[in-house]
C-alpha cells in the first residue's frame, strides 16, 4: 500500500497541471496579500491573509487533490499502466488507499507549507507593518485568539408559533390548500421578526448562558441591526441592572454592517449574561435585529495557535475528501467523466447553502391568482429532488473555519473530531468500500 | 479445482468473449469458445494475426478481462484470485511501467507489490539486472529507456516473484537478435526449471524456438494447436542432409534415388539460420583483439534454482520434456559419413 502511495505521489510531483498549480498556490501566498486591499489597518490585513489568502490556497489544494484522485486512478487504466498492478497480488481497497494516501502526502505537504506560508506573513507582518496601539490590541483581541461564540438564550419563540399555529387552525384561519409546514414556518418568522423589532422607546433583552471564562479577558458582544434611518441612537448595557460592574455604552450607530462592543470581564459573573438593548432614537424609527443572525457573545477560549492547528486539521480533512470524492469517480468513471463528475461534486458541495434553502422551499412556482402559494406536483417533486440532494450534501458541508478564524473564533476539537469522525471514517470509508467493489468488478485490460 | 501436480496449469474450456457497446449490444466477439490446457513445465504458443483473440485470450488468463462465458482455471483458482496473481508472471505487449521510476526503483516496486523483504527484493533486483544487462542502467529512469530497454525491465518485473506461471505477450518485440535470443534461452530454463510458460507472438521462428505446443487462432476460434514438431511435420517426405560430396559420389547418390523414387530429388546447399549467423558473427567481433573479454549475461540465480527452484526443478516432474543428447553419440557428421558409406555399398533396400 505505501509503495502504491509512494509512486502515486511521484506521479503526481510530476504532473504538469499539478506543478503549475502549484506555482500558483506560491503566486497567491506570496501576492495575494499585497494585492487585496483591506480597511487599511493591520487587523484588516491578518483578517485579509487569514480568509482570502488561505481561502484561494485552500481552492488551489482541492482543485489539485480532485485532479491527482481522477487521474490516479483512470489516467492508469487508461495507459494501462493499472494492468501492471492489479495482475499483482494486492487487493483492490489496498490500491485505493495507497492511491489516496499517495494523494494525501502531496496535500498535506503542499498544505503545511501554505499555513507556514500563511503564518510567516502574519508574524512579518505584526512586525514591520506600522499599526496604532488600538490596531494592536484589537488585532490581539479580536482575531489573534480562539474565542467561544456564545448564542443567546432560546425563548421558545418555536414553542409559541406552534400554539399560534394550532390556535389560528382551530379559527380556521389557516387558508385551505396551505402545506401545515408551511403555515407554521411563516407564523414562526413573524413571531421571529416581531421579538427581533425594538420599537422607540422599547428595549430588547438577551441572556447568554455559559459556563466558567477566563476573568482576566474582555467578553465581546456582535451584533448587526437594520433600520429606517441612516443612524440610530441606542444604549447598551451588559449585566446586573444597578451594579456597578453593569456596563453601559450609549451609541449612535450607522443601520446595517457589523459592530462589536468590548465588555470588561467584570460585568459579567460565572454562568450567563444580560444584555439589554434599547432603542433612544429620537425620531421614530424602529431597529430590526435579522432573526437568523442575532447578537453573539465571545468569549476567549484558547490561543490562536492552537485554532490556527484546528483549522489546519479540518483543511486537511476537507482535502482528503475531495481527494477521496476524485479517487472513487477515476475509479468508476474514464478520465473525462470522472473530471466532469467530481467537479459537479465539488460545485454540489460549494453550494450547499442554496440547496438547503431550496430543500426548504415548497411553493416553486406560485400560482398568483389562485389561493396563496399551493404547491403543485411540479413542486413537489422539485422539494423532494432538492431534499435528497440536501441529504446528500448536508453531512459533508463544513462550517467556514477560515471565516470563524480571521474572526478571531473559536474552532473546537469537537469540530475537528466530528469532521474527522463523519467525513474521513465514514465517507471516506464508504468511498473505499464502493471503489473496491467497482475496482475488482472493473475490466481493467480493455481496449482504450 | 484444487491443484494437483497432475492437473493442468492453466485450464480452459469453451472460453468466449464478447466486446460490447455502451448499450450493452454485442459488438465484437473477440474470442469464440476456444479450450486448451497448458500442463505444468510446458512452453505454449498462441499465434495468429493480430485481432485473432490473442491478447485477449492472455488478458483473461490475468483476470484483466473475464470471460463472457466458459471456464477458466489458472493454477486451480480462478485468475482474478490474490492467492493465484502471487504465482504468475506477466510481461505486456507494450512496457506500462512508470517512466518516472529508475529500474532500481521499478523493479523494488513491484516486489514490494508481492510483499517482498527487503533483503530479497535487493537480492533479485541485483540478479535481475545483470541477467537483462542493464546494471549500467540502474539509476536511469525507465522514460529515458529504448523499446528494447524498457521490454528488459518489463521483463524482469515479471520475473520479480519467482512465477510458476509466466505469461509473455510479444516478449521479443522490440528486442535485437542478441536481446531475443537470451529471451528464448530464458523461456527454455525457465521451462526446464518447472515453471509454465504461455507466450503469444508474431515471430513465428521465434515461436518454433522455444515452444512445446502452440494454438494458432483466427477469428477468436483455435485452428490448430498441438506440439510444434508434430504440426509441421510434413508427413511423407524425409529430407537428407549430406557434407559435400565429389561429383562422382553426388551422381551416384541421385542415380539411386531417382531409380528408387522415380523422380529428380531436390537438391540444394542447407541454408543456416540467420539469426544463429548473426549471433556467430557477433561473437566473433567480440572475440576480437580490441574487444574485451566475452561478457556473458547470467540467468538470475534465484530463477537458476540456487534455492527455492531447486525443488521446482526435480527431474521426476518437470524435465521430461527436454533430453540432452546422450554424451556417448557420435558427432552428426561422422554418423552422417556412417550412414551413407552403409547405404552406398548396401542401396535402400537393405536399411
Amino acid at each position: 500500500m505505501l509503495s502504491i502511495a509512494a509512486v502515486t505521489l511521484r506521479t503526481a510531483v510530476r504532473s504538469r497541471i499539478v506543478v503549475f498549480m502549484m506555482l500558483l498556490l506560491v503566486f497567491i501566498l506570496t501576492g495575494l496579500p499585497s494585492a487585496i486591499r483591506g480597511d487599511g489597518t493591520l487587523t484588516g490585513y491578518v483578517q485579509v491573509l487569514l480568509s482570502y489568502t488561505l481561502g484561494f490556497a485552500g481552492f488551489i489544494l482541492s482543485v489539485v487533490a480532485v485532479w491527482t484522485g481522477c487521474t490516479a486512478v483512470s489516467s492508469e487504466i487508461r495507459t494501462h499502466q493499472m494492468d501492471l498492478v492489479v495482475t499483482k497480488p494486492v487487493p483492490a481497497v489496498q490500491i485505493w488507499f495507497g492511491k489516496w494516501l499517495g494523494i494525501l502526502a502531496l496535500s498535506l505537504a503542499l498544505l503545511l507549507f501554505t499555513f507556514a506560508a500563511a503564518y510567516g506573513g502574519l508574524r512579518w507582518a505584526m512586525i514591520h507593518r506600522s499599526a496604532s496601539e488600538e490596531d494592536i490590541q484589537k488585532l490581539r483581541e479580536q482575531v489573534l485568539v480562539a474565542r467561544e461564540k456564545i448564542a443567546p438564550r432560546d425563548e421558545g419563540l418555536e414553542e409559541q408559533a406552534e400554539n399560534l399555529y394550532r390556535l389560528r387552525q382551530a379559527e380556521g384561519a389557516v387558508p385551505e390548500g396551505v402545506a401545515p409546514s408551511t403555515a407554521r414556518r411563516i407564523i414562526a418568522d413573524d413571531l421571529r421578526l416581531q421579538a427581533n423589532s425594538v420599537p422607540p422607546g422599547y428595549g430588547r433583552r438577551w441572556i447568554f448562558d455559559f459556563g466558567s471564562f477566563v476573568k482576566d479577558r474582555p467578553l465581546f458582544l456582535r451584533y448587526t441591526f437594520t433600520a429606517s434611518r441612516a443612524e440610530i441612537e441606542g444604549l447598551w448595557t451588559a449585566g446586573e441592572s444597578g451594579s456597578r460592574d453593569q456596563a453601559v455604552r450609549r451609541v449612535t450607530e450607522a443601520s446595517g454592517g457589523v459592530r462589536t462592543w468590548r465588555i470588561p470581564s467584570a460585568a459579567a459573573r460565572d454562568g450567563s449574561l444580560t444584555i439589554e438593548f434599547g432603542n433612544i432614537h429620537e425620531e421614530p424609527a424602529t431597529v430590526i435585529f435579522p432573526p437568523e443572525n442575532p447578537p453573539v457573545l465571545l468569549l476567549y477560549h484558547d490561543s490562536f495557535e492552537m485554532n490556527f492547528l484546528r483549522v489546519f486539521c479540518i483543511a486537511f480533512i476537507r482535502i482528503a475528501v475531495l481527494a477521496a470524492i476524485g479517487l472513487t469517480a477515476g475509479t468508476l468513471f474514464s478520465e473525462p467523466v470522472a473530471l466532469f463528475f467530481s467537479a459537479w461534486m465539488v460545485l454540489l458541495l460549494n453550494i450547499g447553502r442554496y440547496i438547503r434553502a431550496m430543500a426548504a422551499t415548497d411553493v416553486f412556482f406560485p400560482v398568483h391568482d389562485g389561493p396563496a402559494r399551493i404547491p403543485g406536483l411540479l413542486d413537489r417533486l422539485l422539494h423532494l429532488f432538492f431534499a435528497a440532494l440536501d441529504g446528500l450534501v448536508r453531512p459533508l458541508q463544513s462550517p467556514d473555519v477560515l471565516g470563524a478564524m480571521a474572526a478571531g473564533e473559536w474552532v473546537s476539537w469537537g469540530l475537528v473530531a466530528a469532521e474527522f469522525l463523519v467525513k474521513v471514517l465514514i465517507f471516506c470509508g464508504l468511498l473505499a468500500a464502493l471503489s473496491s467493489f467497482v475496482l475488482n468488478r472493473r475490466e481493467v485490460g480493455l481496449p482504450a | 479445482m484444487a491443484e494437483n501436480a497432475s492437473n493442468p496449469v492453466i485450464a480452459a474450456a469453451d472460453l468466449k468473449k464478447v466486446f460490447r457497446d455502451f448499450w450493452r449490444r454485442p459488438k465484437v466477439r473477440a474470442v469464440d469458445g476456444i479450450s486448451f490446457e497448458v500442463s505444468r513445465g510446458e512452453v505454449f504458443g498462441l499465434l495468429g494475426p493480430n485481432g485473432s483473440g490473442k491478447s485477449t485470450t492472455i488478458k483473461m488468463l490475468l483476470g484483466l478481462l473475464f470471460p463472457t462465458s466458459g471456464r477458466l482455471r489458472v493454477l486451480g483458482e480462478s485468475p482474478r484470485h490474490v492467492k493465484t496473481r502471487s504465482r504468475v508472471g506477466y510481461l505486456p505487449e507494450h512496457s506500462y511501467i512508470y517512466p518516472h521510476l529508475t529500474s532500481e526503483e521499478t523493479l523494488d516496486f513491484y516486489g514490494r507489490l508481492f510483499d517482498l523483504s527487503r533483503r530479497e527484493r535487493r537480492r533479485r533486483m541485483e540478479q535481475l539486472l545483470e541477467m537483462i544487462g542493464l546494471q549500467h542502467a540502474r539509476h536511469r529512469m525507465v522514460g529515458e529507456f529504448s523499446k528494447g530497454m524498457a521490454r528488459r525491465i518489463g521483463l524482469a518485473q515479471a520475473l520479480i516473484n519467482d512465477p510458476d506461471v509466466v505469461v509473455l505477450d510479444e516478449p521479443t518485440s522490440g528486442l535485437d537478435p542478441i536481446g531475443c535470443r537470451q529471451v528464448k534461452d530464458l523461456i527454455l530454463t525457465l521451462a526446464r526449471r518447472g515453471k509454465t510458460v504461455l507466450m503469444s507472438s508474431h515471430l513465428l521462428a521465434d515461436v518454433e524456438d522455444v515452444c512445446d505446443r502452440i494454438a494458432i487462432l483466427y477469428n477468436g476460434k483455435i485452428q490448430a494447436m498441438g506440439p510444434v514438431r508434430e504440426l509441421l511435420e510434413e508427413k511423407g517426405r524425409r529430407r537428407i542432409t549430406l557434407p559435400e560430396l565429389s561429383p562422382e559420389a553426388m551422381a551416384r547418390v541421385l542415380e539411386l534415388l531417382r531409380k528408387e523414387f522415380g523422380e529428380e530429388p531436390e537438391l540444394e546447399h542447407p541454408r543456416r539460420d540467420l539469426e544463429k549467423f548473426f549471433l556467430d558473427v557477433v561473437e566473433k567481433a567480440r572475440r576480437g583483439p580490441q574487444a574485451s573479454p566475452p561478457k556473458k549475461e547470467k540467468l538470475a540465480g534465484y530463477l537458476e534454482g540456487e534455492d527455492l527452484l531447486q525443488k521446482l526443478a526435480a527431474p521426476s516432474t518437470t524435465e521430461t520434456k527436454r533430453e540432452e543428447p546422450p554424451p556417448s553419440a557420435p558427432p552428426p557428421a561422422a554418423r552422417t559419413d556412417a550412414r551413407l558409406s552403409h547405404l552406398l555399398q548396401n542401396g535402400p533396400d537393405n536399411e
